[in-house]
């Protein structure tokens, strides 16, 4: 059932109203000072708050429907392997950002810290990367709020995937960072009431006994239009095989996210960003899809929906459920808030990370060596605009492309440089020429296999596990045979372009 | 394979890991909300 177009406006433009009210209220009430206060909120924002965003970046418009697809897919295991698969990042991540914290205290976006470590070259190159993969990102939130938009309420594809890329950029542009975490809370607060409500009236709706019977059904009936006999297994090997591909599909779009950077530095203390960053993946974004698995994927399952019946994609199951349980209006209206708040916070978290390596990195190295801080502000939300409607022109132009292929490919890309970086940060010996060689050995190998294994069940697995473990290789190899030593307590003296004014 | 009760548990697990972690980031959230806006200045 299509919605009248009208309310489909009404929620894009009345949020927009409010997103942009609350950036103007944040930007007077918290007057940027300098560059700092720009792109890491002056270093002064409390836990909760950055927990908050932290958990609802992480939560894409796959994290629900994705998620749900798993569930459809694997059956009870589809979105335990999603939701671990996902978070092996944030295990890596956390204690990396931590040590960064400590040894470069007044540390900015993460290609500073390449740039002492290996050298400006090589800071380049995870220029690229990081900016590649923001951009890729926020594209795929553009498009896959176009599509819910235009599905449900006919607005066309090309206006509902642009309004809300602008939207986000107006408001980051307007304030920062510190205006992008606040409404985060904001969208926080609606995905999880959301979530809360829905969950239990689906399992108080269909039963447990009905969703126990319909799985056995799915597992035994050969004649089930969604047989599998693995169905209610939680150690699926295929759910497995998804779960390993997950983590290396995530581990680049973590690492080389400077919005989750910007984040931590962006914490009042170590303490505070430790908590945030714990609280906000392991707590409070890990049970999600294994809710949207089990509550909207297994029960689709259960109730013998399926491709052709019922539903015409297994990408359709989180809306299926949705309107099942509050009714066609309703449902629907709900369905799109949750994507809605999971795109628009998510493009929010990979716009702030490019404002920030722009504003620090780019423009005094490339445009003014001279600049002051307010040219560096200005810059900054010049190039936020410009790269919102880049974003937004990308998005308009992918109508009807699916995006499931293209994010398999982007692990292999975007994994290769994980273990140069994480190797930079905590071993001395690896040297800016093992750097280099591991990312694009990696990305050689990894492409390959993508391009040269025919069966393409298995290329995009092969591609994925040698783009990380080939660099990791490298990087080990290279290493431990070379005769370069880096010396760390450099850092500890590091003083940006920029006045850091809050430090621990 | 699992089990109804393993199920049941399952799901109102994930529910309930969920409800927790929305708890730890809700109540401190509105008291730093409060905070900030109330406070005067920086």
């Amino acid at each position: 059932m299509q919605l009248d177009s009208y309310i489909g406006y009404l929620i894009l433009f009345g949020f927009a109203a409010i997103f942009i009210s609350v950036s103007y209220f944040v930007g007077k009430k918290f007057p940027i000072e300098g560059v700092d206060d720009f792109v890491v909120a002056g270093r002064t924002i409390p836990y909760a708050l950055i927990a908050a965003s932290v958990m609802v970046s992480w939560v894409w418009t796959t994290t629900i429907m994705g998620a749900a697809e798993a569930g459809m897919w694997f059956g009870v295991s589809g979105g335990l392997n999603y939701s671990w698969g996902a978070c092996v990042p944030f295990f890596i991540f956390i204690p990396l950002v931590i040590h960064l914290r400590k040894m470069m205290p007044r540390c900015t976006t993460f290609t500073e810290f390449v740039e002492q470590r290996y050298g400006r070259t090589v800071a380049n190159i995870f220029f690229v990367f990081g900016i590649g993969v923001i951009l890729y990102v926020f594209v795929e939130q553009g498009v896959g709020i176009g599509i819910a938009f235009s599905h449900i309420f006919g607005i066309p594809y090309q206006l509902a995937s642009l309004i809300p890329i602008l939207i986000v950029t107006t408001y980051i542009a307007k304030a920062g960072l510190r205006g992008s975490i606040f409404n985060d809370v904001i969208q926080f607060f609606i995905i999880s009431l959301v979530l809360l409500v829905t969950v239990p009236l689906v399992l108080k709706t269909i039963g447990f006994d009905a969703l126990y019977n319909g799985m056995l059904d799915v597992v035994n009936n050969p004649d089930n239009i969604n047989h599998n006999p693995e169905a209610l297994s939680m150690t699926s090997a295929a759910g497995l095989r998804y779960g390993i591909a997950a983590v290396v599909i995530a581990m680049g779009q973590v690492l080389l996210d400077q919005g989750y950077y910007s984040k931590a530095i962006s914490t009042v203390s170590t303490k505070s960003l430790l908590y945030a960053y714990i609280i906000g993946t392991i707590f409070a974004w890990a049970p999600i899809p294994i809710l949207s698995g089990n509550v909207f994927g297994v029960a689709t399952l259960a109730l013998g929906v399926g491709p052709g019946n019922g539903i015409e994609l297994t990408s359709e199951a989180a809306p299926y459920i949705m309107k099942l349980i509050y009714g066609g209006g309703l449902g629907s209206v709900m369905f799109i808030l949750m994507i809605f708040m999971a795109g628009m916070t998510t493009g929010g978290n990979c716009l702030a990370g490019a404002q920030a390596l722009f504003t620090v990195d780019f423009y005094k190295k490339f445009i003014n060596k001279t600049a002051t801080e307010k040219q560096q502000l200005s810059f900054g939300r010049k190039i936020t605009v410009a790269l919102g409607i880049i974003v937004g022109v990308i998005a308009m132009m992918l109508e009807g492309v699916s995006l499931l292929r293209l994010d398999i490919f982007s692990g292999i890309i975007f994994a290769a440089p994980a273990s140069a970086f994480f190797a930079g940060i905590y071993w001395k010996k690896t040297s800016p020429a093992v750097a280099v060689a591991s990312i694009f050995i990696g990305l050689a190998a990894g492409l390959t296999a993508w391009f040269t294994i025919p069966n393409q069940d298995i290329n995009w697995f092969v591609g994925n596990i040698l783009s990380l473990t080939v660099p990791a290789l490298v990087v080990i190899l290279g290493s431990l045979f070379g005769k370069f030593e880096y010396d760390y307590s450099i850092m500890k003296n590091y003083v940006p372009d920029h006045e850091v004014r809050a430090t621990e | 394979m699992i089990s109804e009760t393993f199920m049941k548990i399952y799901f109102i697990g994930a529910y309930a890991w969920f409800a927790t972690g929305f708890l730890l980031i809700a109540i401190p959230a509105i008291a730093e909300i409060r905070k900030l806006l109330f406070m005067n200045g920086k």
